[in-house]
């Protein structure tokens, strides 16, 4: 067997590897196919569910702190009204957006994630003895909790008002008093939920209270946001509304997907009839280049919507592209009278400034959008720049190595590339 | 079969012809903004839809029914009612509050008996604030704008300023077209046009950069050549491949707009044109117009070169 033969082997090896991890990827490592189940998020115009953005109500711009307080006690009120897969994300510097999937019905949601948050400081007997006015702060803290041990530990550091600490002695040497029946404690909460339910052994007369306890560092944050989101100097205002229901979702995404496949099927048809074998080198190629998208997809967990799609679509338009310049470099080449390798190198090189130049307008485009774009527009930038990056990759590496494999292989008659040999020969 | 001869393929022939039409374009444009206007979706003004899913044809009736009931329930007239697709109507009104959504959800599954599987609503909802309505208007120009330049600086870059400001004339064209699209037909402006806007210039300055690429090959291999001609040539050259590239992605477009929902036929049909235009302005304006703004200084250092020969 030739060299040649063994290189095209290892070639189209390579590609079918990389279709068959795209289809159904690697169990060892735990790396899902495109088709798996959640292998890649679907933005709420495809899975279905509500957008809620609210903003704080308030001229200057919140803190950061103040912000991350806010996000932590949206996370609070999802979870307790069993939103867990709802994701929080602070966009611009006032707004919290908040996407809940597969819900589409946001109405009660969006009541009560834009009410104004009530902490309370309770004893056993569920009488208030601080609430949000009384707190100065609440911080994260990692350190030694007990002078004793001097253990490290994760815990949350809350500074009182100086008005309010005489009003925590008082409610803590009660409720020490208290610790034969085991209702020492303080519950610490948000709305009507308890957040935490620390224990006190002493009166505590400073304006520092430790709250330590098994906590992580995520724990210890969450709880810290939660407690100062009790004192936020704004309320919340929901600006943006909006669900989606799922069957309009899901159809949209099969039959985007269906249509996308019979495109690029006749795509790969047009390009035989048109290119003749060097068209038939880009449907092996297209086909690479579309198992390579979806493998990044998959990686790096593109949120897709239906921007993403047409994204994805355009960049399939533009794979397709630089082949059609170079077979056209390549078929002009021929129709000087040169011979078959030296049209392909030459066809190559010379269609090389060209594919490059109207890439990287494209890739301008692709990156305004990622950094002024929100939502479905960022979806769009990643999925055309990821298309970009691999047709470039596609026509230069992949059609080349195979077109070049292909001429060697004795495919060396311009009569291939869709040129007559009369008029190669002229 | 006959074929043209793309080696006499003489555009700058027709130049006057050419701008003629693209002025007439940029006129109707301005004509269809003052006639028509803009059928601004709720991401740009403001404000609530409320898109009904009935799951079966809808009629005239159930227009009029929904109009009522919304009426009855929120105490105001939405602005307006249409019944789209197969089976949905959607309601355009102000922005409504979250307690106005609930009674209009409920209101409504009761009274058209539409059904609810487990958490799936026949009902979306779509309101914005004013204050983030403008933040999109404002990411939209501001994108774009910043998109454009930038573009200009690199063409600038590898090509020379005049270049990049024909391929900027014929970028801004195409986007005039399908501007004009969206007025005459008032399809809704949403946000996605902001993604079709720049798919679009990514797409069409593609082709215009193709053609740029062989007259930069042309000029760098043969100084003294006339420019128009190689303008011609350049345009004749990369003919077959432009038509091409525009077919294909054409079909992919198509295909998802043939077998798409009509959401995301509102965002292929703009591109559908956006792509067809960017055929026509590549081939027959971009290079002319490179011309008409280079031919003084070309001539003049041309008739200098011819000068010193003699």
């Amino acid at each position: 067997m030739s060299k040649h033969v063994m290189k095209l082997i290892v070639v189209l090896l390579a590609i079918a590897l990389t279709v068959s991890v795209a289809l159904c990827g690697i169990a060892y490592f735990d790396y899902p196919g495109v088709f798996d189940q959640d292998a890649i998020p679907l933005g709420l115009d495809l899975s279905g569910g509500s957008l809620l953005v609210f903003e704080a109500d308030t001229k200057e711009s919140p803190s950061a702190d103040d912000m991350n307080a806010v996000i932590s006690m949206m996370r609070s009120r999802l979870d307790t009204l069993g939103y867990t897969e709802a994701a929080v994300t602070k966009s611009g510097e006032k707004r919290i957006q908040i996407e809940i999937p597969e819900i589409s019905d946001p109405g009660e949601a969006s009541a009560k994630l834009g009410a104004t948050a009530v902490l309370t400081f309770r004893n056993a007997d569920g009488d208030i003895v601080l609430d949000g006015d009384d707190i100065a702060g609440a911080k994260a803290q990692y350190g030694p909790t007990s002078s004793v041990s001097g253990k490290y530990e994760h815990y949350v550091s809350v500074t009182l008002t100086s008005a309010a600490v005489s009003k925590f002695s008082a409610a803590t040497t009660a409720a020490a008093a208290q610790s034969a029946s085991k209702k020492n404690y303080i519950s610490i909460m948000l709305d009507e939920n308890v957040i935490s339910q620390p224990y006190v052994s002493e009166t505590i007369t400073s304006s520092d209270i430790m709250i330590s306890g098994s906590f992580d560092e995520a724990g210890a944050s969450y709880l810290a946001g939660v407690i100062a989101a009790g004192r936020l100097p704004f309320a919340l205002k929901e600006i943006q509304a909006q669900s989606l229901s799922p069957q309009l979702g899901e159809s949209a995404l099969t039959s985007s997907l269906i249509a996308g496949g019979i495109g690029v099927i006749l795509v790969m048809l047009f390009m035989m009839l048109v290119y003749k074998m060097p068209g038939f080198v880009t449907s092996i190629a297209l086909l690479e280049y579309t198992a390579i998208v979806a493998i990044l997809l998959v990686m790096f967990r593109i949120n897709l919507s239906l921007s993403g799609i047409a994204g994805i679509v355009l960049s399939i338009g533009m794979a397709v592209d630089a082949n059609c310049v170079i077979f056209e470099r390549i078929k002009e080449e021929l129709r000087l009278g040169r011979s078959v390798p030296t049209a392909v190198t030459g066809g190559f090189k010379r269609a090389f400034t060209a594919i490059l130049d109207s890439n990287i307008t494209t890739l301008i485009a692709c990156f305004v959008l990622y950094f002024f774009g929100t939502g479905f527009i960022l979806s769009f930038a990643q999925t055309l720049f990821i298309g970009v990056v691999v047709s470039m990759f596609s026509a230069i590496v992949i059609t080349r190595s195979l077109l070049k494999l292909a001429v060697k292989l004795k495919f060396n008659q311009s009569r291939y590339f869709g040129v007559k040999r009369e008029e190669a020969a002229k | 079969m006959k074929r043209i001869n793309l080696d006499t393929f003489d555009i700058i022939r027709h130049k006057k012809l050419i701008f003629s039409i693209s002025i007439a374009l940029v006129l109707f444009f301005i004509a269809s903004v003052f006639l028509f206007g803009f059928n601004l979706d709720v991401d740009f003004t403001g404000g609530a839809t409320l898109t009904v899913d009935f799951g079966r044809a809808t009629t005239v009736e159930d227009s009029d029914a929904l109009e009522t009931l919304f009426k009855d329930t929120v105490q105001f007239a939405p602005s307006s009612i249409q019944r789209t697709g197969e089976s949905q109507i959607v309601v355009k009104s102000t922005e409504l509050n979250a307690t106005n959504r609930e009674a209009l959800q409920t209101a409504i599954v009761e009274k058209f008996k539409l059904s609810t599987m487990e958490g799936a609503s026949p009902i979306s909802f779509d309101n914005i604030g004013g204050s983030v309505s403008k933040d999109i208007q404002r990411s939209v120009i501001l994108s774009t704008i910043i998109a454009i330049v930038l573009m200009l600086v690199y063409i600038t870059f590898r090509f020379e300023l005049k270049s990049a400001l024909a391929a900027i004339v014929c970028l801004t064209l195409n986007v005039i077209a399908m501007l004009l699209f969206y007025s005459v037909f008032q399809i809704s402006v949403n946000s996605n046009l902001i993604a079709c806007i720049l798919t679009i210039l990514g797409y069409s300055i593609n082709n215009t950069i193709i053609v740029f690429d062989r007259v930069r090959e042309i000029v760098k291999s043969d100084p003294m050549a006339d420019f128009n001609q190689v303008i011609n040539t350049s345009v004749s050259k990369s003919f077959t491949r432009t038509l091409n590239s525009s077919i294909t992605t054409l079909l992919t477009i198509t295909m998802i707009y043939i077998m798409g929902t009509p959401s995301v036929r509102n965002f292929t049909l703009p591109l559908m044109i956006g792509i067809v235009a960017g055929f026509f302005t590549s081939i027959y304006l971009a290079g002319p117009f490179w011309s008409l703004i280079r031919s003084k200084k070309d001539t003049e250092k041309t008739q200098k070169m011819k000068k010193i020969k003699i």
